[in-house]
């Protein structure tokens, strides 16, 4: 509206020309009618004023009404920046509309974003509900709406379900399907896009009232800024999915990845390659039963199932150790995979191919095996051939021809030695060194091993004196072989590397709360500083040790330390140059801490 | 011939520890007959009547545990056997004592005097 402005442009004066009156009565009429003129035109301003300022009120409730809408669209978005799943974001759209027009009632029937399983639905929202006969002439409007609208886009299926009013269903979001005999009084079908794409339309309805064009306009533009909204997100989880895919595919183990409904989302190719053909959307719990019926050497495949059970369940990831397929054998691991609200949406099954580890590991074993076997056995035989020559039963041989025997039969038998050292290295290496402690009087045990030795120690002019305290325990829980090994190792190198002209050692054991302490202290060479830190190194040999004897395969110490160490104990050492060496063994008096293995010690 | 101390079946398939042991024990008295696998050892439990058997237990065609096996299943085991091999594994020990092997020496680790003595303190 704007301000009247009045057809008469002559602009009327209070300052009247009094000379020119001869005739007073009709001065005073006309001053009257000038009077009467003033007031109409006074009365015309009024109105115009009002009608400006009725005006800048109802565009100022406009705007207001502008404001709300405004807000409510960016509330819209908000929400929808939080959730993917199509039917929240439906609901988030209704209850927009709702908060500002309480009495609209809204159906959307929504196809392409939401897929397949959900074209045959309309989501009806209305707060109070209404009768059958509502719905159906809502249905009737959006299918003539369909047919209407140039959906190319869809797809026929969803045609073919549109075609057949029988297979569209209702579904009450809010309020309930009841009797009244409120009928649709206006409806307006409003198609929503996304990226040029009809995903659905919304139905607006009214049955009190029209709805106006204004209304239609804030229908349309809530609709723009969701599927704005959409594409938004979409173009986000997009790139998100692509880098998540990129990664997937790149990588070199399999992963297959699920939702809470364990249908596959996602396989790579390395997944595909190792044992899984499926297309996406294929049903996981078939390809299990079939996963868990497979076997190797007689073992069945542990049920992935339970572990994937067990990781939707708990949000944690599992590992399992060993699963067989198509002759292969992979290390499993079931992990979860959460939402932004870290909420457990799914889960992924990474298989990691250790087929070829396991060859190596076997062709290790074996070759362990070989060493323990092939190795031994011609040692065994030329030792027997020796120890014959040696005896006096195949004819006498003479001074010089006896030390060269005796030579090859130490060198044999060092040989064998060494094989047994380096299985037994090899055993405690690949974990299957297995430690059965039992009650052991640990002073007699100790005497027995120096009693063992005593003829080397006499022949190397070394005293070995053992100072036998009374302790408070009378039996230790030990591995007689393993902890045999440990003093054996101990006094052998004690013995070897004493001073050419023979040494004192002290075998001593102490205790404390709850420990036992060993101690094997000679007078010998010692161990320079600069060798110290290596002492436990496998093949380390010190300087000084290598000066005294090239025997010796730097695997004494090592084992000594794998032992005491893998049965819960301690060792160091105390040791200077030219003085002498003291080595410490703890052992908790609770015990050597038993593991089970397969193999003990070669001896 | 008898040589009077008792007839052995020595069941070895390394020929060269196979003579060694043969000659050691023959030198010390006994008699010794030898088979280089199980079945041939089999065969032999039947045809010579050994007073005491040592036994091998990797071998090929039949191992020694086959051996034991068979020999308890058949009820054949009308003298001591003792298993003299390179496997020194407790388990590998319990396994052939449970066949009723009567001991077991460990190969690389005894000397042709110490075989010698334990088969004689079986036939005394």
């Amino acid at each position: 509206m704007s301000q009247k402005v009045p057809d008469d442009n002559k602009i009327y004066s209070n300052d009247v020309d009094f000379k020119k009156t001869d005739n007073p009565e009709a001065y005073l009429m006309k001053i009257l009618r000038d009077a009467q003129k003033e007031k109409l035109k006074l009365e015309e301003q009024k109105i115009a004023t009002l009608n400006i300022l009725e005006d800048m009120s109802e565009s100022q409730e406009e705007l207001r009404v502008k404001f709300q809408e405004l807000k409510i669209i960016k509330e819209l978005i908000q929400k929808l920046g939080t959730s993917f799943d199509p039917l929240e974001i439906t609901k988030h759209i209704a209850k927009s509309v709702l908060s500002v027009f309480p009495d609209i009632k809204i159906a959307c029937a929504n196809f392409l974003m939401f897929g397949a399983g959900n074209i045959k639905n309309i989501y009806f929202f209305d707060s109070d509900g209404v009768s059958e006969e509502y719905l159906a002439a809502i249905k009737n409007n959006m299918l003539a709406f369909v047919d209407d609208c140039q959906c190319s886009s869809v797809d026929e299926a969803t045609i073919a379900a549109w075609k057949n009013p029988k297979q569209i269903e209702f579904k009450i979001v809010e309020g309930v399907s009841r009797i009244n005999s409120d009928m649709p009084l206006s409806m307006v079908n409003i198609p929503m896009n996304i990226e040029g794409l009809v995903c659905g339309f919304f139905n607006f309805s009214l049955s009190n009232a029209d709805i106006t064009e204004r209304e239609i306009r804030f229908f349309k533009t809530l609709l723009e800024s969701a599927s704005q909204t959409v594409v938004h997100i979409r173009q986000l989880v997009f790139s998100e999915h692509s880098r998540l895919r990129d990664l997937i595919q790149s990588m070199t183990n399999g992963v297959l990845m699920f939702d809470v409904d364990w249908r596959v989302t996602a396989v790579n190719p390395i997944f595909k390659k190792m044992v899984f053909k499926q297309e996406l959307g294929y049903n996981l719990k078939e390809f299990l039963d079939y996963f868990a019926a497979q076997e190797k050497d007689g073992s069945k495949n542990l049920d992935l199932k339970y572990f994937i059970e067990k990781t939707l369940k708990s949000g944690r990831p599992t590992y399992i150790d060993e699963v067989y397929f198509s002759k292969a054998i992979y290390e499993a691991s079931v992990v979860p995979v959460h939402d932004y609200a870290n909420k457990v949406t799914g889960g992924a099954i990474i298989l990691h191919d250790i087929t070829h580890i396991k060859e190596i590991d076997e062709l290790k074993t074996e070759f362990v095996s070989v060493a323990s076997h092939q190795l031994r056995t011609p040692l065994t035989a030329i030792k027997l051939f020796v120890e014959m020559l040696l005896g006096d039963g195949v004819g006498k041989i003479n001074d010089e021809q006896r030390e060269y025997l005796s030579d090859i039969q130490e060198s044999s038998n060092r040989m064998v030695r060494l094989v047994n050292n380096l299985l037994n290295v090899s055993r405690i290496e690949t974990d299957r060194l297995k430690i059965e402690p039992q009650d052991t009087d640990i002073i007699a045990f100790i005497s027995q091993a120096i009693e063992e030795i005593k003829s080397l120690a006499e022949l190397r002019k070394c005293d070995i004196k053992f100072r036998k305290p009374k302790l408070s325990i009378e039996t230790l829980s030990i591995d007689q072989t393993l902890m045999h090994q440990v003093i054996h190792n101990l006094l052998i190198n004690s013995i070897h590397y004493s001073k050419p002209d023979g040494g004192t050692i002290n075998v001593d054991i102490s205790e404390d709360k709850d420990h036992v302490i060993i101690s094997v202290k000679d007078n010998g060479i010692g161990i320079p500083e600069s060798s110290q830190k290596k002492i436990f190194q496998k093949f380390y040999r010190a300087d000084n040790a290598i000066k005294v004897s090239t025997e010796g395969s730097g695997l004494g110490m090592y084992v000594v330390k794998m032992i005491v160490e893998a049965s819960g104990g301690r060792i160091w050492f105390e040791s200077e140059e030219n003085k002498g060496s003291c080595f410490y063994v703890l052992i908790q008096k609770s015990g050597m801490k038993k593991k089970a293995g397969e193999k003990t010690l070669v001896v | 011939m008898k040589n009077g101390l008792g007839k052995i079946l020595l069941v070895e398939d390394d020929k060269f520890i196979s003579r060694a042991f043969k000659d050691g024990l023959t030198r010390a008295g006994f008699d010794v007959e030898q088979a280089l696998d199980g079945a041939e050892a089999l065969e032999k439990v039947k045809a010579e009547t050994p007073d005491l058997m040592l036994l091998d237990l990797i071998m090929p065609i039949k191992n020694g545990f086959d051996v034991l096996e068979e020999i308890s299943a058949k009820k054949m085991k009308k003298f001591p056997i003792i298993i003299l091999s390179n496997l020194g594994q407790e388990l590998d020990i319990k396994k052939a004592k449970e066949f009723a092997a009567d001991d077991y020496l460990i190969k690389s680790n005894v000397t042709l005097k110490e075989v010698v003595e334990k088969v004689k303190t079986y036939l005394k």
